[in-house]
C-alpha cells in the first residue's frame, strides 16, 4: 500500500468520527434551540391569554385549540411557567407528532386560571435526517478533494524521496564516486540522505580496502614464490645426491602449486573488482572451435572422445578475455575431471553452451560445485578455482551457468544473456 | 649476448643474472629507473629485460624514453601485473614480448632467444645441438641432415629443448611453453611425459641417439656431446 493511501485513510477515518460526533452536537445544540425557541413563543401566548382575561375577553373566546383554560382553586398558589414534551394527534397532518405543552396558572381578578397550550415542533428525526444528510453531502466531497489533492500533493512532497530510491537503486559500491543524493528542504529526507551518504561512503571506503587488501596480498606473494621458484631452479641444476633430487623436486612441486593458487586467486578478484565491457560481438563459434583445436592433443592424450554439435555464426556481446578464460576454464575441467578413454561432448547453440564429459561421481552435492577451493573428488594436481573463476566470470556478465550430475554425465551449461 | 637486468627485487635479479651469466649472456643488473636510463644511455645492450613496477617510476616510461633516444634495444617485459591493459600497452609503446611472474627461467631465456631471432641479431636463423638443426623460421627440424617428422607442438617442444640445452626442463616449465597460461588450470603433466615420449622415439628412429635424460622427479635435460 502506498504511504499516501495509508495517510489519506487514516485521515479519511479521523474525519468520520469527527462528523459522528459533531452531527450528535449538531443535532442537541438544534433540538436545544428549538425547543428554547418554542417554549418563549408559548410562554408569550399564555402571558397574552392571561393579559387578554385581565381586559374582560369572554373565555369562551379564548379557549380555542390550542389554548385551554381552566379555573381552579384560587386557594392554591400559582403554578409557575414550565414546558413538557409529549406526542399528539397532529390536526392537519393526522399522525401522532411531537408537541411541546407549556402550563401556568394566573390569578386573575380572585379567580385562579390555568392555562395552557401546545404546538407541534420539529421531530428529531427530521432533524436526523437534515444532519445525516449533511454529513454524507461533506464525505462525499471530503472523499473527492481529499484523494485528488493527495494525488497531486503526494507527487510533490515525495519527489525528494523518489529521487533518492532512484540515486541508490544505481549506486553500485564498486563504482569509484560516491552516491548523488538529491538536494532537498524536508526535514526526514534530508536525515534519510545525510544517513544514506554516510553509510555508502563507509562501504566504499571498507569494499575499496578490502579489494586492495586481497589484490596485494595476492600479488605481493607471487614475487617471492618466483624467486623461490628460480632458486629452485638453478639448485635443481648443480650435482644433486637422489636424495636432494627428490627433495627439491618436492619443494618445486608445492611452489608450482602456491604460483597458480595465487594466480588464480589474483585473477578472481581481478574478476570482482574490474570492470568488463562487452563492446562488440565475438563470434562464439570461432572460440570454441580455436579452444578445442588448442585442447585437441590433450583430449586425444587421455584417449578421450570428442564429439561436437556447433552451431553457425553464434554472434554474442560478451568481453573477448572472459570469453577465453571461461572456454578454458569449462574445457580444461571436463578433460582434467574426466576417466581414461572417457568422452567429452560440447554443444553450442544460441545463446547455450552445454558441456559434457564422463567422469566418476562427485562427493559432494552439486550446488557446491561452484565454491572455491571445492572439489568434486580429489583429482591430482587440481587447485579447486576453475569452476569458481565459471562461476564468476557468469556472474559477472549476467549468464547462468548450472551444474548436474547424471551417471556418468557431468553436464555444465552456460546460458549467455542475450 | 649483452643483457640488461632492471628489476628492483635484488633476489630476483640475481636469479636472473646468475642463469643468464651460466647461459652465456653478459648481464647486467640494477633496481632503479634513473640507474638504468643512466646505462642505457652509456652502453649498448642487445635486449632489456624490465620490470614495470619499479620503486622510482613504471618502467613503460623508459621504454618510451628508448624510443624517444632511438635506442634500438630488444625489450622483454616481466612483470607480475598480468592486467591486460599494461601487457597491450607494453607492446603497443614497442617492448618485444611480455613475461608474466612468476615465471621459469628457461622460458625467458627461451623467449629472449625469439627476441634475438626475430631482430636478427646474431645472425642464427637455425640453432643447431649435435647433429639436431631447428629451424623457427621454416618450422623444420633436421636431424643428420635428414628431416624429422614433428607435430607443431613437438617442434615447439624441440625448439625449447635446443635452446635450453644442458638444462633441467621441469615438467610444468614445459607445460606452460606449450600450452601456454591456460596450463594454470589444467596442470596435469602426464601431457608433457606424452609428448617428450614421443619426441623421444622420433630423434631415437631418425637418429639412433638419445640426447633427451629423465631427470629424477624434476623434468628432463637436452644433453649437448662435448
Amino acid at each position: 500500500m502506498k504511504i499516501i493511501t495509508r495517510f489519506t485513510l487514516y485521515y479519511l477515518g479521523v474525519t468520520l468520527i469527527v462528523l459522528l460526533v459533531g452531527g450528535f452536537i449538531v443535532y442537541n445544540n438544534v433540538q436545544e434551540e428549538v425547543d428554547k425557541e418554542e417554549s418563549l413563543e408559548l410562554k408569550s401566548w399564555l402571558d397574552n391569554t392571561a393579559r387578554r382575561i385581565r381586559n374582560g375577553t369572554p373565555l369562551e373566546k379564548l379557549n380555542v385549540d390550542p389554548v385551554q383554560i381552566k379555573i381552579i382553586d384560587a386557594s392554591q398558589p400559582e403554578i409557575p411557567f414550565s414546558v413538557y414534551d409529549t406526542i399528539a394527534m397532529h390536526r392537519h397532518l393526522q399522525r401522532m407528532e411531537r408537541h411541546l405543552k407549556a402550563k401556568a396558572s394566573y390569578h386573575i381578578n380572585g379567580q385562579h386560571y390555568l392555562i395552557s397550550a401546545y404546538d407541534v415542533v420539529v421531530e428529531p428525526d427530521d432533524i436526523v435526517d437534515a444532519i445525516t444528510k449533511s454529513a454524507v453531502r461533506i464525505i462525499a466531497l471530503l472523499l473527492l478533494f481529499v484523494t485528488v489533492s493527495s494525488m497531486l500533493i503526494s507527487r510533490r512532497i515525495l519527489l525528494p524521496f523518489q529521487n533518492t530510491l532512484k540515486a541508490i537503486r544505481n549506486f553500485n559500491v564498486r563504482r569509484e564516486g560516491g552516491i548523488q543524493l538529491p538536494s532537498t528542504n524536508t526535514h526526514e529526507f534530508k536525515q534519510l540522505n545525510s544517513f544514506l551518504a554516510d553509510m555508502t561512503a563507509k562501504a566504499q571506503a571498507d569494499y575499496k580496502a578490502l579489494k586492495e587488501f586481497s589484490e596485494n596480498a595476492s600479488h605481493e606473494m607471487l614475487t617471492p614464490l618466483a624467486i623461490i621458484r628460480g632458486k629452485l631452479e638453478l639448485l635443481a641444476e648443480t650435482d644433486n645426491k637422489d636424495e636432494q633430487a627428490r627433495l627439491i623436486t618436492a619443494a618445486h612441486d608445492a611452489v608450482e602449486k602456491l604460483s597458480r593458487m595465487g594466480q588464480s586467486l589474483t585473477l578472481l578478484t581481478k574478476l570482482t573488482n574490474q570492470e568488463f565491457e562487452a563492446t562488440e560481438p565475438i563470434n562464439l563459434t570461432q572460440s570454441v572451435e580455436d579452444m578445442l583445436g588448442t585442447f585437441a592433443d590433450l583430449i586425444e592424450m587421455k584417449g578421450i572422445r570428442l564429439s561436437s554439435n556447433i552451431a553457425k555464426d553464434v554472434k554474442l556481446k560478451f568481453n573477448p578475455v572472459l570469453a577465453d578464460l571461461l572456454l578454458t576454464n569449462l574445457l580444461s575441467n571436463a578433460i582434467r575431471h574426466n576417466t581414461e578413454h572417457g568422452a567429452i561432448d560440447v554443444k553450442l547453440s544460441n545463446p547455450k553452451l552445454v558441456i559434457r564429459n564422463t567422469g566418476p561421481a562427485p562427493d559432494g552435492p552439486p550446488e557446491q560445485m561452484f565454491k572455491r577451493f571445492r572439489k568434486g573428488n580429489q583429482s591430482k594436481d587440481s587447485i579447486g578455482l576453475g569452476l569458481a573463476i565459471v562461476k564468476q566470470i557468469c556472474d559477472i556478465t549476467g549468464a547462468k551457468v548450472s551444474y548436474t550430475f547424471d551417471e556418468p554425465w557431468h553436464t555444465l551449461s552456460v546460458e549467455f544473456s542475450t | 649476448m649483452k643483457v640488461l637486468v632492471i628489476e628492483d627485487n635484488l633476489e630476483l635479479a640475481r636469479n636472473m643474472e646468475s642463469f643468464l651469466r651460466r647461459e652465456g649472456y653478459v648481464c647486467e643488473t640494477t633496481h632503479a629507473l634513473n640507474e638504468a636510463r643512466d646505462k642505457i644511455v652509456s652502453f649498448k645492450y642487445d635486449c632489456v629485460i624490465l620490470d614495470l613496477m619499479l620503486p622510482d617510476g613504471n618502467g613503460l616510461e623508459l621504454i618510451e624514453f628508448m624510443k624517444e633516444q632511438r635506442i634500438e634495444s630488444g625489450i622483454l617485459i616481466v612483470s607480475a601485473k598480468n592486467a591486460l591493459d599494461d601487457r597491450v600497452r607494453g607492446l603497443d609503446l614497442g617492448a618485444d614480448d611480455y613475461l608474466t611472474k612468476p615465471f621459469h627461467l628457461t622460458e625467458l631465456n627461451a623467449r629472449l632467444r625469439a627476441i634475438f631471432r626475430r631482430r636478427n641479431l646474431n645472425g642464427e636463423r637455425a640453432i643447431s645441438v649435435n647433429d639436431v638443426t631447428v629451424n623457427p623460421d621454416t618450422m623444420e627440424a633436421l636431424i643428420a641432415g635428414k628431416p624429422l617428422d614433428l607435430t607443431p607442438k613437438e617442434f615447439e617442444l624441440l625448439l625449447y629443448f635446443v635452446i635450453n640445452k644442458n638444462r633441467v626442463l621441469t615438467r610444468q616449465s614445459i607445460a606452460e611453453h606449450l600450452w601456454g597460461d591456460y596450463i594454470d588450470h589444467l596442470a596435469n603433466v602426464d601431457f608433457v611425459y606424452q609428448h617428450v615420449k614421443n619426441l623421444r622415439k622420433k630423434i631415437d628412429q631418425a637418429s639412433g641417439r638419445d640426447y633427451i635424460e629423465t631427470v629424477y622427479g624434476l623434468g628432463y635435460k637436452f644433453n649437448a656431446l662435448k
